[in-house]
């Protein structure tokens, strides 16, 4: 069972990216990566006037750079589906929908934590992060629960594709949200207090608070608080998300309408 | 046919195409929000000259790109995806014609995004508005969309042999924001990258438009001629590519299949 899950990710990941060449490869997923990263801490570095430590920007742009792997591939999984004209197949056929998602969730989860590695990474070196100050524990934990809660939330959007044809509309405006809610770029504090209840609700806010506490800082319960807090998060994305999946299918069979929009 | 009407053809058949397609509807209505927000909130303790000129200006250039290189990039790929990219190529009215339309067509409904984003920004963050030069700042944004235009067209013609469009069309959001200092100054930039911006009209016109609103250290006809002289360059470019594009596809006739 643990091979045929394996092979089916393995098969997804070729899916996505066999049509890219190396040289693709290296503009669309890791160039774009760093330049979006660069653009942030370049705005951040311009408003603070270059004079403050720009470690906390590149490290929460960093985390925000999974929000293209997680809520973009696996919520887009089949919405791609529907254009390769493989929806209904899917739907009709006795295996879950929610393996079906996995197979892409267990991508995502790699790709993301390694998109932020290499993005802190190259991020750090641009702008002088001190690398030796990172607890490097603490840090790849906070990736691993931020990939993970994103994931759940990913998976909680996939199933609308099963009743509505407007996906990449909402899968944009939840990135803009998460990039929003995250505190990557501005401390949520300056919101009212609305946002900051809002922002509790999605994940990498809590992540990033987590990873911005790797630098220079040591295991405490505050971190230990975050992260619990997030894979709660996560967690419950993942029920509701199971959920959501068996009835949007069962309502996607009864109305026959998944090509019909 | 004649060309005028071949343009306005396209170009309301453009319009009404663009405007059921909810993925437009996201980022003429509901991007410019956010992006306002973003900014907003990160320039929201800086200096009032530097609120108009990057995130009220900032928001509005950042959305207008957006929509209008999403759009005419998306175009060619959409075409080929139904089919018609052949067709539309070997009609007897001019290809080009029928793009010029399709982003004047996109344009039109593009400047929404721009009004919106500055009426978001002026509603959220009601910051004091100082303007330099009002008849300048008219003069300078009709500069500006006129060489997103341009790079529309040269990126148009430079995916219509790519049957990787979307992948390629991805790219040229948050790279063009960075490259051409649409939401900072490019001298932040090390002077290597700079030197990647002046090639390219959007960043004289950005600099042009933050002239006429803010004091910057820099004066009007050091932008306007490179921008002149970028904007020219583009189009012949972009000629010149149509030319290799028309050779390619009526000697490998692979068009549809690139």
């Amino acid at each position: 069972m643990i091979r045929r899950f394996c092979s089916q990710v393995w098969l997804g990941a070729k899916r996505r990216q066999g049509g890219l060449g190396p040289a693709e490869f290296l503009i669309y997923r890791v160039g774009l990566s760093i330049t979006t990263l660069l653009l942030y801490v370049l705005i951040a570095q311009h408003v603070t006037g270059g004079e403050i430590d720009l470690t906390a920007w590149v490290i929460g742009n960093a985390f925000a750079l999974c929000i293209y792997q997680c809520v973009f591939n696996i919520g887009g999984t089949f919405e791609a589906d529907r254009f390769f004209g493989v929806l209904k197949i899917i739907v009709v056929s006795p295996t879950s929908k929610m393996a079906v998602i996995m197979h892409n969730a267990a991508y995502a989860l790699l790709t993301s934590s390694l998109t932020i590695i290499f993005a802190f990474i190259a991020g750090g070196l641009i702008f002088g992060v001190s690398f030796g100050d990172l607890h490097i524990g603490m840090f790849v934990l906070a990736i691993l629960v931020a990939s993970f809660a994103c994931t759940g939330l990913g998976l909680l959007f996939a199933a609308f594709a099963l009743i509505t044809d407007s996906m990449y509309l909402m899968l944009n405006a939840l990135a803009m949200i998460l990039i929003i809610f995250s505190g990557a770029n501005f401390p949520i504090a300056q919101m009212p207090v609305f946002a900051q209840w809002i922002a509790n609700a999605f994940p990498l806010y809590r992540s990033v608070a987590a990873g911005n506490m790797a630098m220079g800082g040591s295991f405490s319960g505050e971190f230990a608080n975050l992260l619990i807090g997030e894979v709660m998060l996560g967690i419950t994305f993942y029920l509701i998300a199971f959920a959501l999946i068996k009835i949007i299918e069962r309502i996607s069979i009864r109305k026959a309408t998944l090509e019909m929009f | 046919m004649r060309s005028s009407n071949v343009i306005l053809t396209s170009m309301s058949v453009q319009m009404k195409q663009t405007f059921s397609r909810n993925m437009f509807k996201f980022c003429m209505l509901i991007a410019p929000f956010f992006t306002t927000v973003i900014l907003g909130e990160m320039y929201r303790h800086s200096t009032a000259d530097n609120f108009v000129a990057y995130v009220v200006l900032g928001s509005g250039l950042w959305n207008l790109w957006n929509s209008i290189a999403f759009s005419s990039a998306g175009d060619i790929n959409r075409e080929r995806f139904t089919n018609t990219l052949s067709i539309i190529f070997s009609a007897p009215a001019d290809f080009r014609l029928i793009l010029l339309g399709k982003i004047f067509g996109n344009t039109i409904l593009s400047m929404g995004s721009f009004f919106l984003s500055v009426a978001f920004a002026i509603a959220l963050y009601r910051p004091p508005i100082y303007v330099n030069n009002w008849s300048l700042l008219i003069g300078a944004l009709i500069l500006t969309i006129t060489a997103f235009i341009i790079m529309s067209i040269f990126i148009a013609y430079l995916l219509t042999l790519s049957r990787k469009t979307a992948v390629y069309m991805n790219c040229l959001e948050i790279p063009f924001a960075l490259i051409c200092g649409f939401v900072f100054p490019i001298e932040n930039l090390p002077v290597g990258v700079q030197a990647i911006s002046w090639i390219f009209p959007p960043t004289w016109a950005v600099r042009l438009l933050r002239y006429s609103v803010t004091d910057v250290p820099y004066g009007f006809w050091e932008n306007f001629v490179p921008l002149i002289i970028t904007m020219l360059a583009f189009a012949l470019l972009a000629a010149w590519l149509y030319r290799i594009i028309f050779k390619q596809t009526k000697v490998l006739g692979t068009l549809d299949m690139a």
